[in-house]
């Protein structure tokens, strides 16, 4: 009776893993579909899959900013679709181009730059392009933590409705997701107003190093150009009533100032790239 | 006056104690903050000694962490600007604010960005040889190597970069080391010809690749490639850890 059953604990345990790797299995390929059957735009067309735009900003992602800026600046034709923002790799936003998927902002940026060869670095010093790029990242990887914090952290309940749909973006559960991440990041062991001091420092540095320049660079913009503005356009237009939207109108003047260059120059349809 | 003592009973006015975990096989601290408080500490010339006993503060389970004068205080560039006021030292000599932005930007690349690429190569990619960088009882080291590589995968899926492939992950953090090599050039500290605080962080990173990471990408390309930067590290560990190798752990049946 024991050896019997042993041997059904056994089948039970072989079904279970077979259902689970079954399914597992299933589950993928229906992924893989989605995304081969996401929305496709005519051929050199990039489609630009992400959340939706916003009432004050075009995206209030940075990345998806970076991203948009970057197409127009290099004169790369795009589309947008918002009904799978998030790509492959549980990240957005991705892109579609020629029926090949590329995920991750930098990446794509990257590549669309070799293969279009529009190389907004063009003219730039070794020197001068490494401290732009250490300005991205700076931004990208500590200075972008005070979005999630300020809109979905802090807050209860989640700040949806002063910038985007609420009904499109309640549904995503950002509060918890990004104070789980918060809370692997590190930032989120401070208290509020330390939070809020290191970001202040760390927009008090982009400034100094900004100066009376146009652009990050001097004169003309570099392709870091479109991430940073990315970045510090959200604080201007979509971190209402922040700490960081009263720098920029204040100390951090500069950093305004750039950030109307830059929507000058390749946002000449801000007001209709915002959700009515 | 820098004291490796295990046990603090007693602690004179305006002695820092460092509480942090033990020293590396090869390098004097196997983490990049404790190394960069410490190298704080000597430029500062600020007397400190080591306890071991309690690495993680019992208030936030952060390391390192500091006491002084009986006041607690964890995060070290909390701790550096604290004991800078304190001790009224002033580490940034002739920098202009431009130098210290593009400096404030250099540092949290490589606490933010770069650290994470030092904690795939230690926890997930060479976790077999975590035992040669420091000393971890058997049984902690078996549990560790089953338990580490998962979870910092999934910090480092949620920080970003552990969504890129290995090769991807590398490329992008090879950017950051080569980034370092272009801003400091021929320089023989990172603002000019004398070191600044900032020297602090770099070198307790750099040392890290140099001399903590045996085996790495990011090894290979600082001895390969970017000369400068291990120039820069061996400049810095003759001025500050003339008693480098002394300091290192050693186990116990030498002693």
């Amino acid at each position: 009776m024991f050896e019997s059953c042993c041997t059904n604990c056994f089948y039970y345990i072989l079904l279970s893993l077979g259902i689970y790797f079954i399914g597992k299995w299933i589950y993928r390929r229906r992924q893989q579909d989605t995304f081969a059957n996401a929305k496709s735009s005519p051929k050199d067309v990039v489609t630009v899959h992400c959340f939706p735009s916003s009432t004050t900003i075009p995206n209030p992602s940075p990345f998806v900013l970076k991203l948009l800026t970057f197409l127009r600046a290099a004169n790369i034709p795009y589309e947008i679709d918002n009904k799978i923002p998030y790509g492959p790799n549980g990240k957005s936003p991705w892109i579609t181009l020629n029926g090949q998927i590329y995920v991750d902002s930098e990446v794509i940026v990257n590549h669309l730059s070799k293969k279009y060869n529009n190389n907004l670095n063009e003219g730039f010093k070794d020197e001068e392009l490494a401290i732009a790029r250490t300005v991205r990242v700076m931004l990208e990887e500590r200075w972008f933590w005070c979005m999630p914090l300020w809109r979905f952290v802090w807050p209860q309940p989640p700040l949806y409705k002063a910038v985007f749909q609420k009904k499109t973006y309640d549904n995503y559960k950002f509060g918890q997701r990004y104070k789980n991440r918060a809370m692997l990041n590190g930032i989120n062991q401070f208290e509020k107003p330390q939070v809020i001091s290191f970001m202040l420092d760390d927009m008090r540095a982009v400034s100094k190093i900004l100066g009376d320049k146009q652009f990050l660079l001097g004169s003309k913009p570099c392709q870091d150009d479109c991430a940073v503005f990315g970045q510090l356009a959200q604080a201007l237009w979509a971190l209402v009533d922040s700490p960081y939207e009263k720098f920029m109108h204040n100390e951090g003047s500069n950093l305004k100032e750039y950030c109307f260059r830059m929507k000058e120059r390749f946002w000449k349809d801000w007001d209709a790239s915002l959700l009515h | 006056m820098h004291n490796s003592a295990n046990s603090v009973k007693v602690t004179p006015k305006d002695i820092v104690t460092l509480h942090c975990l033990g020293r590396g096989k090869t390098v004097p601290s196997p983490s990049p903050f404790v190394l960069k408080l410490e190298t704080f500490l000597r430029m500062a010339e600020i007397d400190y000694q080591i306890d071991t006993k309690k690495p993680f503060n019992p208030k936030s389970g952060k390391t390192p962490w500091i006491t002084l004068n009986g006041a607690d205080l964890t995060d070290t560039q909390i701790i550096i600007e604290h004991l800078s006021k304190n001790f009224e030292k002033d580490l940034w000599g002739e920098a202009t604010s431009e130098e210290r932005a593009i400096a404030r930007m250099t540092r949290l690349t490589l606490e933010n960005h770069f650290y994470w690429g030092m904690v795939h190569w230690r926890w997930v990619k060479s976790i077999n040889t975590i035992g040669n960088l420091m000393p971890i009882p058997v049984i902690k080291l078996t549990v560790a190597k089953l338990v580490m590589p998962r979870k910092m995968k999934h910090a480092l899926n949620v920080q970003g970069l552990g969504r890129y492939s290995y090769e991807k992950m590398v490329e992008f953090l090879k950017e950051d080391l080569r980034n370092l090599s272009t801003i400091l050039g021929q320089k023989d500290f990172w603002l000019g010809i004398a070191p600044m605080e900032i020297d602090c962080t770099i070198f307790g990173f750099l040392a890290q690749v140099l001399w903590g990471m045996p085996g790495s990408p990011y090894e290979k390309l600082l001895k390969d490639e970017l000369f400068n930067l291990e120039e820069y590290c061996n400049r810095m560990r003759e001025k500050y850890y003339s008693d480098f190798s002394e300091i290192l752990y050693q186990p116990a049946a030498k002693q």
